[in-house]
């Protein structure tokens, strides 16, 4: 057994799970327990863990990405006689399962960048002092928007993930598609 | 094999990756978002939170470690192994069998024991040291829980790494 394989697997699962599980997690358990304390709470903790789990979900993704490259080439599919080797070209169900699941991983960065560099700073951003009535309303307006849409694109990410988690258990089998 | 047990084994992969990222994530989630929340919370309401999440969580993990075994069993069936005969084959899925009971038992022990004992029981009747002794009482209940939960997490981390092994067989 090639250890460096072993590894690469082994961080490409866990870091799968981190991703699944903890967005299945921050949706049906977590959620749930913030609802019932009160709002300046809820919203600390919603912060606080929402700023955790984005971290979480860069180094998922960064790491399912390259240990993906490196399962890939280990077994001489990638940048071997030529950039893709069968099965992984889309004549075969292998091929076309995996570039879908890429599909998939790119709208999930999309998705976080998304969240990361324009709804959270939105979100984050405080209230200038002197500001007038009209200018407080229309803050918070934006972040409510904000706050829609992050939720949104949190519920996408989840169905997406758990999409490729999917079509990532029949590739031992040949692919789904 | 044949086109219908194909599709069995490709339905039955998919129920034990769903199965294990959530219940694998969820612990991650629990211990690495969860714990880091409630260090800029008020004491009251952790407590809140976490009879909230708990509870929730115990059954979360209760559907997953049953659908482990409930597509675990029929896959290995299905499979192209020969239990008995792979030697390494078998010893991990043995190691990843003992796992599934510790993590039954680890569940169990949380639910039916730390969990209980986490609720103060007070009342305006009690003296000082009464009050005093239940707290004292609650707290230890919460070492146990956190002691509990990392070992449930390392347990989980070692089975993936089983599990990441067994594939490469």
């Amino acid at each position: 057994m090639d250890w460096s394989l072993l590894v690469a697997s082994f961080i490409h699962d866990l870091a799968l799970a981190a991703y699944v599980g903890g967005a299945i997690a921050m949706e049906f358990i977590l959620a749930p327990a913030q609802a019932s304390i009160p709002p300046a709470q809820a919203q600390i903790m919603g912060e606080k863990s929402s700023g955790r789990f984005l971290i979480l979900v860069w180094v998922s993704l960064i790491l399912i990405l390259l240990t993906g490259i490196y399962r890939l080439y280990w077994r001489g599919l990638l940048f071997g006689e030529s950039f893709l080797v069968a099965p992984l070209t889309w004549d075969y169900s292998y091929g076309r399962t995996l570039l879908v699941m890429t599909v998939f991983w790119c709208i999930l960065m999309i998705n976080g960048a998304l969240i990361t560099f324009v709804f959270r700073p939105i979100l984050s951003g405080k209230m200038q002092a002197g500001s007038s009535s009209s200018q407080g309303r229309e803050a918070m307006d934006a972040k409510m928007k904000a706050a829609t849409w992050v939720q949104n694109l949190t519920r996408v990410d989840v169905g997406l993930a758990v999409a490729t988690l999917l079509l990532g258990a029949s590739l031992s089998r040949g692919g789904l598609l | 094999m044949t086109r219908v047990e194909n599709i069995a084994y490709n339905l039955l992969s998919i129920v034990h990756a769903l199965s294990w990222s959530i219940y694998a994530g969820g612990a991650i989630c629990m211990e690495l978002i969860l714990r880091h929340a409630q260090e800029y919370m008020k004491p009251s309401q952790i407590a809140v939170v976490c009879e909230n999440s708990g509870k929730r969580y115990r059954w979360w993990s209760l559907f997953c470690l049953l659908g482990l075994v409930v597509s675990g069993i029929p896959l290995v069936a299905l499979g192209t192994h020969e239990l008995g005969v792979d030697r390494k084959y078998s010893v991990l899925l043995a190691c990843l069998t003992l796992l599934w009971l510790v993590q039954v038992l680890l569940l169990a022990v949380l639910s039916f024991r730390f969990h209980p004992e986490m609720h103060a029981r007070l009342s305006s009747s009690m003296s000082a040291e009464e009050i005093k002794r239940e707290r004292q009482r609650v707290g230890a209940a919460i070492v146990n829980m956190n002691i509990t939960v990392r070992i449930e997490l390392g347990c989980i981390v070692l089975a993936l790494a089983l599990g990441a092994a067994l594939h490469l067989v």
